[in-house]
């Protein structure tokens, strides 16, 4: 209760504090004589994310940290849009084929493109607590997936949805942000912890089950060990050597050349197993370079769940390959732009990462399979594929992301981080050994 | 570290924006088997008879169909072809490629384009095309669908014609065979005959200049419409009458059995083997013929009686001479072989000297008389450009101008050739009425009628052969079918119209 009282105080104080900050004049010193007051000035004066004008004397080289990253922010609202359009195109077929009214999917996206939105605008200013954010979410999802094994209904063979008040949620989707969140607080000091966190999550997703996200939440595991513990030279090595087993594999067994083949080829096995993937790949190639046109795609007529998992086939088609390339140049950019705002805290250094993997490789990990690369998983395009839960929990991870901007390791030398540095008490994180050292 | 592994992370989308990329450049072809080069057909002066043109061809990539329903109501709007004709085309699931209109016109293949489809697709193809129609479809001949010669000079000629960038200049002369089919066809409309055909031949050279055949007024160039045209000239063997006196005639001569004015007393009728030989004017009483009179008269029991003196190996010797037991081919165009008697016995020989018992096509026909009239072992030729070979002089010099000098007299006494004669042209010409052969018997009235002839007779420059098949008699004919009286005047009329086109300068 404690922690819902003082994220709806969060919340609701930006007006107070945007509508205080336009009448009254402050300068440096008063920032620093009210450090509890401008800590949150400072992390949670952005509702509209725009940059206001500040009415204090600044002396020399001190700079404001900006208050959100606009690309990682312009990224989201590109990906939510271009979900939007798609969604409206594909889903059109998948209504005649489940006898729903023709926007059926298309006005529950737009809702949960707004809940989205508001995730990432809530989440934006919530960096003080995450830790305990992360807690509760663990435990909530463990209940949610032990509840989906035993409630849940089966959808094509895989119990992954439960139904609470008439919503439907898929735990497996928080249990992401959880796992995260947490992992990335035991990484590095308690083995036992972390290997808990991570072992109850994963193996009661095995027995919905979702293999997809087995494989995610297992990469991210991998992937946060890898940085706190390993050296990338025994990563690099496992990969060629990985790769060069797989080459000696494709020469010598006749069955793994046919199914390297099956990937790399769609034509071959064009009645069998690779029908969807061949006439998935008719449809991407019949698009072009510029695309069909919005609205005159034909592969929504082939497969019922194009708005969800094979969205970025319908981008291709009605968008041409430089619609593809374009949202593929978003994850891209994503990825490079976290990188040139890691925080220079350790604790959220680790929290970004982690999401901006989990995203990339979420991502990745669909587009690769509509582009045949890979055999099929249950993975949906962050922030354009339609689903309720998912939108939610993509929200929360650029939301998250976007807070983690704002106390970027770019601002390491100017005196608003310094001044953070000295106002410990205040922010619920812990801050980097480095500028402990230099204090 | 973070950093690497969020780089490693970046670098792993580059493979699928590579991938993505790749679909532009996808474009499947399947191997169009047509054969794209093939040279032009052109007759001596250089019109074309037969040319290949650029069309296209829209076909589908069964598997790759992903919209049939769509595909199949837009094609048959542009093509204008029935609905349920093209989806019929579509339930082939097994095949990788299926034409489904060949040979569109331009507007209708950029409409297709432009829809832009998967699956479907528009080939560059090609196409072969007569100008000239029907007017030479039995000697050039068609192509298939994949722009292989399946008749004719195209697929005599199929080799070079593939590989060559010149055209296949042919001896051919266009204004001479509109002129041999404006003729025949209008006597195969006014006799109501069966078949025409004919074939005039350069006498110096061996050059075909006309071949003509009998062919219905059908457009050649839609493919489906065309229909299987046979050459009769080179493909019709058939026992040709009385004109194969004129080899007898020259046999008799250069063997010295009779000159032409040996006389021969010719009984009304006269028995060779089991049957008996009248004479076509069936005269009443025995009178006694001089060769030349006999041969322009055309009777029958004289000629049966001269022959029975040369006796057998003189006979068969002097045919084989002139290349009648000859697999012939003209420049590699086949011709059909000639039925004539594996042992040859007396009787057989007589009628064969009235062109009974031996049957050969017109074309070695033509060549034969060819031989007779000039005294070369001279071939038939259809290239414009042939290999020119040593020629031997297979008949003397004396009995060639004697045979000259009868078939003038044969065209003079005859009563075309009183009312026909041609000022300066010197025709002369032999007739020649076959009966023919029906469930193993002669039947009367059903008679292929022939006509040689050569002019200027006294040294030939042009010899032609005229075909009647089974005319029937008219007011005209006075009841007669036959050949005097039927193709005879044709040839006239031939003559006078192809004379100044070829050049050839009257006497005066």
């Amino acid at each position: 209760m404690k922690y819902v009282s003082k994220a709806s105080k969060a919340f609701f104080g930006i007006f107070k504090e945007r509508n205080s900050k336009r009448n009254s004049k402050k300068n440096i010193e008063q920032l620093e004589v009210s450090n509890k007051e401008k800590n949150v000035i400072s992390l949670k004066s952005s509702f509209f994310f725009k940059q206001h004008k500040t009415d204090f004397k600044q002396p020399a080289n001190f700079r404001l940290p900006r208050k959100v990253d606009r690309v990682i922010l312009g990224i989201a609202y590109t990906l939510i849009a271009i979900g939007l359009v798609v969604v409206v195109s594909s889903s059109y077929a998948a209504t005649r084929v489940y006898s729903l009214a023709n926007f059926h999917f298309a006005i529950k996206h737009l809702i949960f493109c707004a809940v989205g939105l508001f995730c990432i605008r809530f989440f934006s200013t919530k960096l003080h607590w995450l830790d305990k954010f992360g807690k509760i979410l663990w435990f909530a999802s463990v209940v949610g997936l032990v509840a989906v094994l035993i409630f849940g209904g089966s959808v094509k063979g895989a119990s992954r949805w439960i139904s609470l008040f008439g919503v439907s949620f898929q735990p497996s989707e928080f249990a992401k942000i959880a796992v995260i969140l947490e992992g990335a607080k035991y990484v590095e000091k308690n083995w036992k912890m972390f290997a808990i966190t991570y072992i109850i999550p994963i193996s009661l997703i095995i027995l919905q089950p979702d293999l997809g996200n087995t494989v995610l939440i297992s990469s991210l595991a991998i992937a946060q060990l890898i940085t706190k513990r390993f050296d990338m030279k025994y990563i690099l090595v496992g990969l060629i050597g990985v790769i060069l087993l797989i080459t000696a594999a494709y020469f010598l067994f006749d069955h793994v050349h046919l199914r390297i083949n099956t990937f790399l080829n769609p034509t071959v096995d064009i009645f069998g197993a690779g029908y969807q993937s061949y006439k998935s790949f008719l449809a991407m190639r019949n698009g072009g370079l510029f695309g069909r046109g919005f609205g005159k795609g034909v592969m929504k007529d082939f497969l019922p769940d194009a708005h969800t998992d094979f969205v970025f086939c319908v981008i291709v088609e009605e968008f041409g390959v430089l619609g593809g390339l374009f949202v593929i140049g978003l994850f891209f950019a994503l990825g490079y732009r976290v990188l040139k705002m890691l925080a220079f805290d350790e604790y959220i250094q680790m929290v970004q990462y982690s999401f901006v993997i989990c995203i990339l490789s979420q991502a990745w990990l669909n587009i690769a399979s509509t582009l045949s690369l890979i055999p099929t998983k249950g993975l949906t395009l962050p922030l354009v594929s339609y689903g309720g839960s998912g939108m939610i929990m993509q929200g929360i991870s650029f939301g998250i992301l976007i807070a983690a901007s704002r106390v970027s390791s770019r601002f390491e030398k100017t005196p608003v981080a310094k001044y953070l540095a000295h106002g410990k008490k205040n922010i619920n994180f812990k801050l980097n050994s480095m500028m402990k050292q230099k204090h | 570290m973070i950093k690497q592994l969020i780089a490693f992370a970046m670098i792993l989308y580059i493979p699928l924006a590579i991938k993505l990329s790749s679909y532009l450049l996808y474009k499947p072809m399947p191997v169009i088997k047509t054969h794209v080069r093939r040279a032009d057909i052109v007759d001596s002066s250089g019109v074309l008879l037969a040319t290949t043109i650029p069309t296209q061809s829209v076909y589908i990539v069964p598997h790759e169909v992903l919209e049939r329903d769509k595909i199949v109501d837009d094609l048959s709007a542009i093509l204008n072809v029935d609905r349920q004709k093209i989806d019929a085309r579509f339930n082939t699931k097994s095949k990788k490629f299926v034409w489904i209109l060949r040979h569109i016109a331009p507007w209708q293949a950029n409409a297709i384009e432009q829809l832009n489809y998967s699956g479907l697709y528009v080939a560059k193809d090609v196409r072969r095309f007569y100008p000239l129609g029907s007017l030479f479809v039995h000697i050039i001949g068609r192509v298939d669908d994949e722009n292989n010669g399946i008749s004719g000079i195209e697929v005599a000629f199929d080799s070079f014609l593939k590989n060559s960038n010149q055209p296949l200049k042919l001896s051919l002369s266009v204004p001479v065979q509109s002129v041999v089919k404006e003729v025949l066809d209008e006597a195969k409309a006014e006799f109501g005959a069966k078949a025409v055909y004919g074939m005039v031949v350069c006498a110096k050279t061996g050059r075909i200049l006309a071949s003509y055949s009998q062919s219905e007024n059908f457009d050649v160039n839609p493919h489906e419409q065309a229909q299987d045209a046979v050459n009769l000239n080179t493909h019709d063997v058939s026992e040709r009458g009385s004109v194969f006196k004129l080899i007898n005639a020259a046999m008799l001569l250069e063997n010295g059995i009779v000159d032409l004015e040996t006389r021969t007393v010719c009984p009304v009728e006269y028995k060779v083997g089991w049957h008996y030989v009248h004479d076509p004017d069936k005269r009443a009483v025995e009178c006694v013929y001089t060769f030349e009179k006999g041969f322009s008269k055309s009777s029958n029991v004289m000629l049966s009686i001269l022959t029975f003196r040369a006796g057998i190996d003189k006979t068969v010797d002097f045919l084989r001479l002139v290349g009648m037991f000859d697999d012939m081919k003209i420049d590699s165009l086949s011709v059909e072989r000639g039925l004539f008697p594996t042992k040859w016995t007396m009787p057989q020989c007589q009628t064969s000297s009235y062109g009974h018992g031996i049957a050969t096509t017109n074309a070695q026909y033509i060549r034969a008389v060819l031989r007779v009239l000039t005294g070369y072992d001279r071939q038939l030729h259809i290239l414009h450009d042939y290999m020119p070979s040593q020629e031997k002089r297979i008949i003397s010099e004396s009995t060639v101008r004697k045979m000259r000098y009868l078939i003038r007299i044969a065209f003079l006494n005859a009563w075309y050739g009183k009312q026909g004669e041609i000022a300066g042209y010197d025709i002369g010409g032999k007739t020649g009425t076959a009966n023919k052969i029906i469930n193993g018997k002669y039947v009367e009235k059903h008679n292929l009628c022939n006509y040689v002839f050569a002019f200027p007779a006294h040294d030939p420059k042009i010899i032609g052969v005229l075909c009647v098949d089974e005319p029937h008699a008219t007011a005209k004919t006075h009841g007669y079918v036959m050949s005097s009286f039927i193709v005879a005047p044709l040839a006239v009329k031939l003559v006078k119209k192809i004379g100044p086109i070829l050049g050839v300068v009257a006497k005066v």
